[in-house]
Parts: C-alpha cells; sequence; structure tokens
C-alpha cells in the first residue's frame, strides 16, 4: 500500500478474531469445552489522511465496531499492523490518548449521577487540562454545541439527544486531532440527528479534526463525510468518495407516503431519471398527503447491489 | 501535587462529596454502628458484672467500634470493579491516560472516608456515652484513629482487588463473601484474638487479616509504640503484596478486555 506523508490513520491486513465457548450438554463440556472462532475483522487495509471525514459503514455485524476499537486501542488485534498518528494504538495507550476522541452511541463516557458540568471538569482533569485552558475550550465548545442549559443537569436526566451533544464535547474537550465517532445517532429521532450530524461536521471542519464515523444509516455518511468505506462480514468491500458511491449505489430514493386516510403508499424514485422533487409534486397532486418521508436505499440494499455488480 | 496524582485526588473529591450529600446511606450506617455498640455494651456490662470485671465493657465496646469503623466503611467496591469488567465498561477507559483501577479506588476511598470520619465521630461520642472512660489515654486516640483509617484503606484496597477477579470468575460475590467471614474471624474483627486458641492465633498470623484488623484494633486497649510499629510494617508488607496482584491482574485484564457488541 502507498503511503501518504499526511496519512494520519494507516491500517494493514488487520484482523481480529473472538474466541467463542461452545454451547455444551454433555459433561464433556464442563472439563474440555470447545471454542469457536469468529472472525470480526478479516485483512482490511486503508488509510485515511490528516482532516478527511470517514464513513465507516456496514450493516449490523459487519466488523465496525471492533475496527474502531481496535484503532482506538481498546482491542489488541488477531494481527495485522494499524498507526494513528504514527503510534501503534495498542501498544501505545496513554500516548495516543491525548491525540484521539472517542464516542461510542451505546456507551456514556459521563459520570451518570454527576452534573454534566463535574464530569467535564474530572475529564480535564484526566487529560491534564489547566483551568485557563479548560474555561477557555469548554466556553468554545459549549457555544458550538448549544449545550449551556445541560450543564448543572445530571447526565440521568438528559435525553438521548443533548446527552449525545455533552459525549461529542466530552471527547473533544482536549482538542483530540482524530474524532472516533461509534454510531452517534444511533436511537436518535430525526431531529436529533440532524442536530448531532450538523454539529459534527461544523466542529470537524472549524478544527480540521481527523472523523472515522461508523454507523449503519448512510445518512450520517452523506450528511456529515466525504469519504465512504464499506464493511461487510468483516472485510472491505468499497472505498470511494460519497459521490461516487450516490453516483453508483445511491440513485435510489425511497419515498413514504401517509394519506389522510392513514393510508402509506411507498415509491422508489430512481433519481438519475427522475429528481426527487418532480416525484414529491406528482404524489402530492395525486393523494391527500398528511406525511412524507424520503430515505435512501438501506445498508443491505446497498451491499447486495456492490456484491451483485462484482 | 503532580498532575497523576491530582487527576486522582478529582476523583477522590467527587466522591466525598457525593457520599456526604448522600445522607441515606450515612445515616443507615450510624445507625446500624450504634445499636450494635448498645447492644455490645449490655453484653459486656452483664459479663463483666458476673466475672467482677469492672471496665470490661469499655474494653470491648472501643474495640468493637474501631472494628466496624474499618470495616463498615469500606464500600462495596469489588462489586463496582466486577460489573465495569463483565460489561465491558473498563474498556471505554483504557484509551483514557487514567489507570481505571486507581479511578475507582479513589472514588471508593472518598466514599470511604466521608464513612470513617462520621463514624469516628458519632461512634466515639456514643461509645464515651456509654463507657465512661476509653482503655487508652486521650493523647492516643489521634495516633489509634489515623491507624485504623490507615488499615479501612487498606481493606478498601482488598476489596477493589477482589472485584478485579472478575477477569477469571464469573461470580465475585462468592469470594467477596468468604474474605469477608474470613476477615471477621482471623481478623477479630468482633473479639480480640486473645481470646482464641493458640493454635487459631497461629494460622490467623499467616493471613492478611490479621495485620490489617487485629494489629491495628488491638492499639485500642494495648497501645505503645512497639504495638503501633508492627503494626505499621506489618501492613506495609500487605499492601506491598496486594499492590502486586492488583499489578499483575491490570495488565493480564488490559490484553484480554473484551467488549460486547463490537
Amino acid at each position: 500500500m502507498e503511503k501518504k506523508m499526511t496519512d494520519i490513520i494507516e491500517v494493514n491486513q488487520l484482523v481480529k478474531k473472538f474466541k467463542l465457548r461452545k454451547k455444551s450438554t454433555g459433561i464433556k463440556g464442563l472439563f474440555r469445552p470447545e471454542y469457536r472462532n469468529i472472525t470480526a475483522v478479516n485483512k482490511i487495509s486503508f488509510n485515511i489522511r490528516k482532516g478527511e471525514r470517514v464513513a465507516f459503514i456496514g450493516p449490523n455485524g459487519a466488523g465496525k465496531s471492533t475496527t474502531i476499537k481496535m484503532l482506538s486501542s481498546i482491542l489488541y488485534p488477531t494481527s495485522g499492523i494499524a498507526r494513528v498518528k504514527g503510534l501503534i494504538p495498542w501498544e501505545n495507550r496513554a500516548a495516543l490518548s491525548y491525540h484521539i476522541g472517542t464516542v461510542f452511541g451505546q456507551r456514556s463516557q459521563l459520570w451518570y449521577h454527576l452534573p454534566v458540568q463535574d464530569s467535564f471538569a474530572l475529564l480535564a482533569r484526566i487529560y491534564n487540562i489547566n483551568d485557563i485552558a479548560f474555561k477557555r475550550r469548554l466556553a468554545g465548545l459549549v457555544k458550538l454545541f448549544e449545550i449551556r442549559d445541560l450543564l448543572p443537569h445530571p447526565t440521568r436526566s438528559l435525553s438521548l439527544g443533548q446527552r449525545m451533544r455533552c459525549e461529542i464535547v466530552a471527547s473533544l474537550l482536549h482538542k483530540p486531532q482524530i474524532l472516533f465517532l461509534d454510531e452517534p445517532t444511533i436511537g436518535l429521532d430525526v431531529t436529533a440527528k440532524e442536530i448531532i450530524r450538523n454539529l459534527i461536521k461544523k466542529q470537524a471542519l472549524e478544527e480540521d479534526t481527523t472523523l472515522l464515523l461508523t454507523s449503519h444509516d448512510t445518512d450520517d455518511m452523506e450528511k456529515v463525510c466525504e469519504r465512504v468505506i464499506i464493511i461487510n462480514k468483516g472485510r472491505l468491500i468499497f472505498d470511494d468518495s460519497i459521490a461516487a458511491l450516490k453516483k453508483s449505489y445511491l440513485s435510489k430514493k425511497y419515498i413514504e407516503v401517509t394519506t389522510d386516510s392513514g393510508e402509506k403508499i411507498r415509491h422508489v424514485v430512481n433519481t438519475g431519471q427522475k429528481p426527487v422533487k418532480q416525484a414529491l409534486d406528482e404524489l402530492i397532486r395525486q393523494y391527500h398527503i398528511t406525511d412524507i418521508t424520503v430515505e435512501n436505499p438501506p445498508m443491505e440494499e446497498i451491499i447486495k447491489e456492490i456484491y451483485n455488480r462484482d | 501535587m503532580t498532575d497523576a496524582w491530582r487527576k486522582y485526588a478529582a476523583f477522590f473529591m467527587i466522591s466525598f462529596k457525593q457520599s456526604w450529600l448522600n445522607k441515606g446511606n450515612l445515616s443507615g450506617g450510624l445507625l446500624f454502628l450504634i445499636i450494635l455498640l448498645f447492644t455490645y455494651n449490655r453484653l459486656w456490662e452483664v459479663i463483666g458484672l458476673e466475672q467482677d470485671q469492672i471496665g470490661l465493657n469499655a474494653t470491648f465496646v472501643w474495640y468493637l467500634l474501631f472494628a466496624e469503623m474499618i470495616i463498615l466503611s469500606a464500600p462495596r467496591s469489588e462489586r463496582i470493579l466486577a460489573d465495569d469488567v463483565k460489561s465491558g465498561t473498563m474498556a471505554y477507559y483504557i484509551n483514557k491516560p487514567v489507570s481505571f483501577f486507581l479511578m475507582r479506588y479513589a472514588e471508593a476511598l472518598g466514599a470511604m472516608t466521608v464513612s470513617y470520619l462520621s463514624m469516628g465521630t458519632l461512634g466515639s461520642l456514643a461509645a464515651l456515652l456509654l463507657t465512661e472512660k476509653p482503655p487508652f489515654l486521650w493523647w492516643q486516640y489521634p495516633f489509634i484513629f489515623i491507624a485504623c483509617g490507615i488499615s479501612s484503606a487498606i481493606n478498601t484496597l482488598l476489596y477493589t482487588a477482589i472485584g478485579l477477579s472478575a477477569l477469571w470468575l464469573e461470580n465475585i460475590r462468592t469470594l467477596s463473601m468468604a474474605v469477608q467471614r474470613l476477615a471477621f474471624i482471623f481478623g477479630g474483627a468482633i473479639f480480640p484474638l486473645t481470646i482464641y486458641p493458640e493454635w487459631f492465633v497461629d494460622i490467623a498470623q499467616w493471613t492478611p487479616f490479621y495485620a490489617v484488623y487485629y494489629l491495628t484494633i488491638r492499639l485500642v486497649y494495648d497501645f505503645s509504640w512497639q504495638n503501633l510499629g508492627e503494626a505499621c510494617l506489618l501492613n506495609f508488607l500487605w499492601t506491598s503484596g496486594i499492590v502486586a496482584f492488583i499489578a499483575y491482574a491490570y495488565r493480564k485484564l488490559n490484553r484480554r478486555v473484551n467488549v460486547y457488541g463490537g
């Protein structure tokens, strides 16, 4: 693989296997348990340049989170090598921690019972940020993420969307150059998803932060990233710009309308042949519509399409 | 203070504040301690009268007070840490510049300190009201108080370390309960070891509980510089052993850590 000087993340033939104990019913299983290997990540390689915003997408169980956990120094790989800011993550945890920030949508790094501002203060201590720098940094992030009103409230009292904004602020306090976001919009409603996506992108552009975002929601990659890596069953199956993916695989849009009689009608539009606006106009003329949603094809369909064309 | 210690001091302080505000937990423990002191005082008063030993109750009540201060002030940190290991929570702290174990220990120490200070203050007042005169001289009190405080911190360390054993054990509660029972017996947490047969004391001497509990609490009725020195030395040696186990287990844990849903 050609190594570029500006590459901030380099992944080469990375493999992660998990050893799982087989369920056994007999007595033999008590003394000699049998194991099976699950290959979560299978020889994936890619490079990411500084300041790039990359979506790392795939269906559930594709190996996205496992990869991000190896790159963010949480997991040891079974084989292969990765360098993040020139450091091997699992061998340089402490040194790397000052350069990376992590957000795991299904985990919180905030203290559940503490007011959000106290959690931030603890994280500032963890990263050895002095008081003046912390106050200045926090003021900027509070303004950007609009969380001033949330600061005195304990994490437990926040909605998922509010908590996610605070989680992202928490991960940015030490001004990391690379931000790993693992399913940051999981469980959020449409409005909250949109807010989070906009904020992530705005922050990355303002501070030239390198983003690696995992999601199984194709809208996340469209709205935030410029490049997409798709993996399925641990293997890398697509690595190109969002524009290339859109042109090749995201030409279809699903429009679902709800009529005033409560009927739901689903239309598939090929945007290469007909713009979404024109399709919507036609639907509005045809039905008395009370609700409209426009969606990209689900991840599984895109992957199927990639395999079909290959 | 270096940056490294400042971060753990922050965890200590936040936990200290939280525990102080949690009046419900605090008063429950205090109430239990006072009932225990009252009950045992009555028991030893009766035994003392029967055996014609005036002041026997004072020795046992103050002994029991310091024993319970060590035991009851330790929070159930092993359960918290075991849950962190099992649920994978710990994994998410691995990529932060902090030792997860020390962070949890600092939090446990914060909670322990609040309990220890309140039990020490109110328990001493209660013991004084019940017994008129303690079995030690008043100038010895701060030494006993600090020595037992250190023992309580070591006891908290021991239980936090038990949490790490979740790496190998499916359920750490059994181990935790076993250690607790052994501590009561070999540590002389209810009765001083002097009332047990000699062979029993010989066995107890080879356990950490003898140093962490008994040698320190013994200062209540047998204070001397030599006994204080012996308690400090043996506690230091056992603490070194516990720290060595923690360092070993923590290194193993860092490599073996697994995260569900990856």
